[in-house]
C-alpha cells in the first residue's frame, strides 16, 4: 500500500517531464506556426504540472509521516521516534527532497504566472512559458534521473537513521522553503526578460509586470537569509549569525543583483532607461540563484552547507548553468541593439544618477563577494594551493561598499527624476547632513574611532531624517492642497502611495539591521569559564551564578543541561538552561544555547565540556543590540508587504516608453 | 507622463561588453568544470614528507602502551576515529575489510587512534558496527591529534617503511581511495 503511494508519486513526476518537454515545443509551436491553440495546451500543461508536483511531493510527505523506510530517502534522513512535524519537514531536509520542494514552487510560479498574465501579456506568454517549462525540464531530470526521492530501499530497514540533528529545529522548518521560494521567484523577471529579448521588444512592460513577482522573491530571498543568519544565531553556539561561508554568500549574491534589479526597473518604467542592464540583472539574478544550488549540490567548493559529493550529478549541474548563463546571454548579446534607451541619463545628480550608483555600489559588492567565494576554487585549480578567504576579507571589502550603498538610500529617494537644482538639493539634504553629522558625533561619544562604523552611523541618521523630512515635506503639500487635517492626510498619502511608503518601510528596516549588526559587532563582550556549582561570574552587565548540571530527556535526545541563575544589578532574570544533546540515532552532539534577548542586547549562553567534580565550562557571550537585526527584518516584511498591496492600477495611460504595448500599465512612482 | 526622446541617441550599448561578457561567462563555466575534477578529500599536508610524530598512548580494550616506534620498519597507516564521529560510520566496512585483508599478511601494519572519545563510548560503538581487527589507541584529549594536525574526523594517514608520511586522506575512505594510497606506500594487494 505505501510502496504504491511512492510510486504514484514518482509517476506523476515523470509524467511532469512528458508535460514539460511538450510545453516548450508547443510554446515555440504556437509562434512560428501562429496556431493560438497550441499556446493554450501549453499553458494548460504547466498548470497540470503544478498538481502533478503537489502529487510527487505529497507522496514523499506521507512515506514520511508513516514512517514507510523501504524509501531510500526516508530511510536516510527520518526515523519513528523522530516528531511528526519534523517527519513532514524532512522533505527538504537533504538533497533529493529539497530539490522537489524547488520543483514543487518552480510549478507554482509558472502555474500562478500563466493564470495571472494570460490576458495581459498574450505576445510574450508563449516564450515565457517555453523559459518555465524549460527550466521545469531541467529539474526533472534532475530529479528523476540523477537525486531521486522516490528510489525504494530493499529490504526496507525496520528503523530509519535520523534527520540531521541540526535541522531538528523550527527554524529549519522555514528557513529553506523561504530561501527557495526567493531563489525560484527570480525565475519570473528570467522568464519575461528572455520573452523580452526573444520578441525584441524594447518596451517597458516586462519590468513593469514583473515588478511585484520580482518584489515578492526579494522578499524571500531576504526572509531565508534573515532565519538561516538567526537559525545560525540560536543553534550554532558560536554568538554569531553570518560567517561568509560560500553558501552564505552564494545566498547574498543573487540578493545583491535583485536588489539591483528592484531599483533599476524603475528607471525602465519611469524614464526607460537602462533596457540592456535590467535584462542583464534579471538574467544574470536567477543564473547566480542557480549558482548556489551548483555550488552547494555539487562538491566544487567546501562549505558546513555542502550536500553529499556526486560527480555526475556535478556535472549535470554545470552544464544546466551553463545553458541558463550562456544561452540568457547570448541572446541579451545579440538583441542588444534592439534595447538602446531613446533617453539617456541628464543632469548630474537626479533620481536616475542615484540609482546608478545604487547598482554601481551593488554590483561591485556581488563582484567583490564572487571573488572572494571562487578564489580559493581558482587557487586550487590553477596554483594547486589550498586557500580559504575568511570574514576579514569581506568584512574590509564588501561593508564599506555597503555603508555607501546605505548613505545614498538616504539622498536617491529623495531626489528628483531628471535633473535637480543645486538650490533644490541643498533643501533637501541639509536636515539629513545635520543628522548625520549628529550620529557621528554621538558615535563619538561611545569610543567609535573607525571610519567605517563612523560613516555607518551617519548614513543610518542621514537615511531617517531624509525619509520624515520628506514624509512630512509631502504631508504640508497634501493638507494645503487639500484641506485635510494633518493625520487624515498622513493616512491618505501613504494609502494612495503605498509602493513609495513602503519603501520607506523597508529603508527604515534596512537602517535597522544595519544598526544592529554595527552595534552587535563593535560592542560584543565574549568570556569562557570554568565554574564549580555555586561560582559566579561576570559578563556585560549581568552576574550568572552556576547551580550545577543535570540531566534532561527529549522525544530522540538525552541532554547535559547547566542552570545558570541572572541577576543585574538587584534584580533577578531568572535562569537560563544551555545544554549539549546527544541524538543517540545519529551519533551527534548538538549545542543548545541559551539566550535572553531584549531590545538593548542578548546574553548568550553555551554549556561546554563537563570537567569532572561538577565543574563545567561556560562560554557567554554579551550581544548589544543584535536584537535590531531581526526587528529590522519584520520591519523589511511589513513594508514590503505594504508596498506589494499597492492595488494594480487600471489600464489607462500608457508608460513612458511602451512603444509597443502588450499590456498597459501606468507606473507608479516609488522607491522600489 | 511625457515621452521624451532625445536626439541625442547615445547608446548604453557599446560593443565592448558583449565578447567580454561572453568570455567572463564561459571562463568561469571552465573553472567550475576543472573544479568539479578535483578531489575535494585531497588535503595537503605539512606533515606529507616528513617522519611520523611520535606518540606514546594507552591501548584501547587492552593493557600496556601502544608506542609509534615500536610500529616502525613496516607500511603503517593510521586512522583517526571517535564514536562521536558520524561519517566515521559510513568508512567503518572499508575499515574491517582492510583490516582483515592486510593485518594477516604483515605487509603492512594498521593503527588506529581514537581521537576524544571516551573508551565506554568507543567500546560500544566497536561492538554495535564491528571491532577492528587491529588494535586502537586512546588520544582522549587530543594531544596526539594536534601533533598530526588532524581538524576533522575521520582522517587517515599513509606512512611508508622508512617512517615518512606519504598521504593524507580528509573523511571517509572508500576502496579505490584505499587502493590509490596503499600503492603510494608501497604496498600491493
Amino acid at each position: 500500500m505505501n510502496g504504491s503511494i511512492i510510486e504514484f508519486g514518482m509517476a506523476a513526476a515523470s509524467l511532469a517531464l512528458i508535460l514539460s518537454c511538450a510545453a516548450i515545443v508547443l510554446a515555440l509551436a504556437s509562434v512560428s506556426m501562429r496556431h493560438p491553440a497550441f499556446a493554450a495546451v501549453a499553458g494548460r500543461a504547466l498548470v497540470v504540472n503544478f498538481v502533478l508536483a503537489t502529487v510527487a511531493c505529497l507522496s514523499v510527505v506521507w512515506a514520511f509521516v508513516y514512517n514507510d523506510f523501504s524509501v531510500a530517502y526516508v530511510a536516510q534522513n527520518s526515523n519513528t521516534r523522530l516528531p511528526l512535524i519534523y517527519r513532514i519537514t524532512a522533505l527538504w531536509g537533504a538533497h533529493e527532497g529539497s530539490l522537489l520542494l524547488w520543483f514543487w514552487m518552480l510549478s507554482f510560479y509558472s502555474a500562478a504566472v500563466i493564470c495571472l498574465h494570460w490576458t495581459t501579456h498574450p505576445r510574450s506568454m508563449p516564450y515565457i512559458m517555453a523559459t518555465f517549462a524549460a527550466v521545469q525540464t531541467g529539474f526533472l531530470v534532475l530529479i528523476l534521473f540523477l537525486s531521486s526521492p522516490f528510489t525504494e530501499l530493499l529490504p526496507a530497514p525496520v528503523e530509519g537513521r535520523d534527520l540531521n540533528p541540526l535541522l531538528q529545529d523550527p527554524g529549519l522548518i522555514i528557513h529553506p522553503p523561504m530561501l527557495y521560494l526567493g531563489y525560484v521567484g527570480f525565475v519570473v523577471p528570467f522568464a519575461f526578460a528572455i520573452a523580452a529579448l526573444m520578441r525584441g521588444s524594447s518596451s517597458a512592460e516586462w519590468v513593469t509586470a514583473t515588478r511585484r513577482w520580482t518584489l515578492f522573491a526579494w522578499l524571500s530571498l531576504t526572509s531565508g537569509i534573515m532565519l538561516g543568519g538567526y537559525w545560525a544565531y540560536y543553534e550554532l553556539g558560536w554568538g554569531g549569525y553570518w560567517a561568509w561561508d560560500p553558501v552564505e554568500n552564494a545566498s547574498l549574491m543573487p540578493w545583491l543583483t535583485g536588489t539591483a534589479l528592484l531599483h533599476s526597473i524603475m528607471a525602465q518604467e519611469k524614464r526607460n532607461l537602462f533596457q540592456g542592464w535590467n535584462a542583464f540583472l534579471a538574467i544574470a539574478t536567477f543564473a547566480l540563484s542557480l549558482l548556489g544550488t551548483f555550488l552547494v549540490r555539487s562538491g566544487v567548493l567546501t562549505s558546513v552547507h555542502a550536500f553529499a559529493v556526486d560527480p555526475t550529478r556535478g556535472l549535470y549541474l554545470l552544464a544546466f548553468l551553463a545553458t541558463v548563463t550562456i544561452g540568457g546571454f547570448s541572446l541579451l548579446v545579440m538583441r542588444a541593439d534592439t534595447l538602446r534607451s531613446p533617453v539617456r541619463v541628464e543632469g548630474t545628480l537626479s533620481r536616475e544618477t542615484a540609482l546608478l550608483f545604487n547598482n554601481l555600489f551593488l554590483i561591485v559588492a556581488v563582484a567583490t563577494v564572487f571573488f572572494g567565494t571562487l578564489y580559493p576554487l581558482a587557487a586550487e585549480v590553477f596554483l594547486g594551493e589550498r586557500v580559504t578567504v575568511a570574514a576579514p576579507y569581506f568584512n574590509k571589502t564588501v561593508l564599506p561598499i555597503m555603508v555607501a550603498v546605505v548613505i545614498l538610500m538616504a539622498i536617491g529617494p529623495v531626489v528628483p527624476w531628471r535633473k535637480a537644482t543645486r538650490s533644490h538639493l541643498q533643501k533637501l539634504l541639509v536636515i539629513p547632513a545635520m543628522a548625520a553629522l549628529a550620529a557621528t558625533i554621538t558615535g563619538l561619544t561611545f569610543g567609535i574611532r573607525a571610519i567605517i562604523p563612523l560613516l555607518a552611523l551617519a548614513g543610518i541618521g542621514m537615511v531617517l531624517a531624509a525619509i520624515i523630512t520628506d514624509t512630512l515635506r509631502s504631508l504640508r503639500a497634501r493638507s494645503s492642497t487639500t484641506g485635510e487635517s494633518s493625520h487624515r492626510a498622513l493616512a491618505s498619502l501613504v494609502m494612495w502611495n503605498r509602493r513609495r511608503y513602503g519603501g520607506y518601510v523597508v529603508h527604515l528596516g534596512v537602517t535597522c539591521v544595519a544598526f544592529g549588526i554595527l552595534a552587535s559587532g563593535l560592542f560584543q563582550e565574549a568570556k569562557t569559564v570554568v565554574l564549580s556549582p555555586g561560582e559566579r561570574f561576570e559578563i556585560g552587565d549581568y552576574i550568572l551564578t552556576f547551580n550545577g548540571m543535570e540531566s534532561v530527556a527529549g522525544p530522540n535526545w538525552a541532554a547535559r543541561q547547566a542552570n545558570l541563575e541572572v541577576t543585574s544589578g538587584d534584580d533577578s532574570l531568572g535562569s537560563m538552561q544551555p545544554q549539549r544533546r546527544n541524538y543517540p540515532r545519529g551519533e551527534m552532539t548538538t549545542t543548545e544555547s541559551a539566550i535572553r534577548s531584549t531590545l538593548a542586547g542578548d546574553l548568550y549562553v553555551v554549556v561546554g565540556e563537563e570537567l569532572g567534580q561538577g565543574r563545567a565550562s561556560i562560554r557567554a557571550y554579551s550581544i548589544p543590540l543584535v536584537g535590531w537585526i531581526w526587528a529590522g527584518w519584520l520591519v523589511i516584511v511589513v513594508g514590503s508587504l505594504f508596498a506589494l498591496s499597492q492595488p494594480r492600477p487600471a489600464a489607462s495611460r500608457q508608460s513612458a516608453g511602451s512603444r509597443q504595448v502588450d499590456a498597459v500599465t501606468t507606473p507608479v512612482g516609488g522607491v522600489i | 507622463m511625457t515621452t521624451v526622446v532625445s536626439n541625442t541617441r547615445k547608446t548604453f550599448v557599446h560593443a565592448w561588453w558583449k565578447p567580454l561578457l561572453l568570455i567572463a561567462t564561459v571562463g568561469l563555466l571552465g573553472l567550475f568544470a576543472l573544479g568539479l575534477g578535483r578531489d575535494p578529500t585531497f588535503m595537503p599536508s605539512a606533515l606529507v614528507g616528513r617522519a611520523v610524530p611520535d606518540f606514546e598512548l594507552a591501548t584501547l580494550s587492552a593493557a600496556g602502551r601502544t608506542r609509534s616506534g615500536d610500529l616502525a620498519g613496516n607500511p603503517l597507516i593510521i586512522n583517526f576515529w571517535a564514536s562521536w564521529c558520524g561519517a566515521c560510520r559510513s568508512e567503518h566496512d572499508t575499515l574491517l575489510k582492510l583490516g582483515r585483508e592486510l593485518q594477516g599478511s604483515g605487509q603492512v601494519r594498521i593503527l588506529g587512534i581514537n581521537h576524544r572519545d571516551t573508551a565506554s563510548n568507543a567500546e560500544r560503538f566497536l561492538s554495535s558496527l564491528g571491532a577492528f581487527p587491529y588494535p586502537s589507541a586512546i588520544d582522549a584529549d587530543g594531544r596526539t591529534g594536534v601533533d598530526f594536525g588532524v581538524f576533522g574526523l575521520p582522517e587517515t594517514f599513509f606512512v611508508d617503511a622508512t617512517g615518512i608520511v606519504r598521504a593524507r586522506h580528509i573523511g571517509p575512505l572508500n576502496e579505490r581511495d584505499v587502493s590509490r594510497y596503499l600503492a603510494v606506500i608501497g604496498v600491493e594487494r
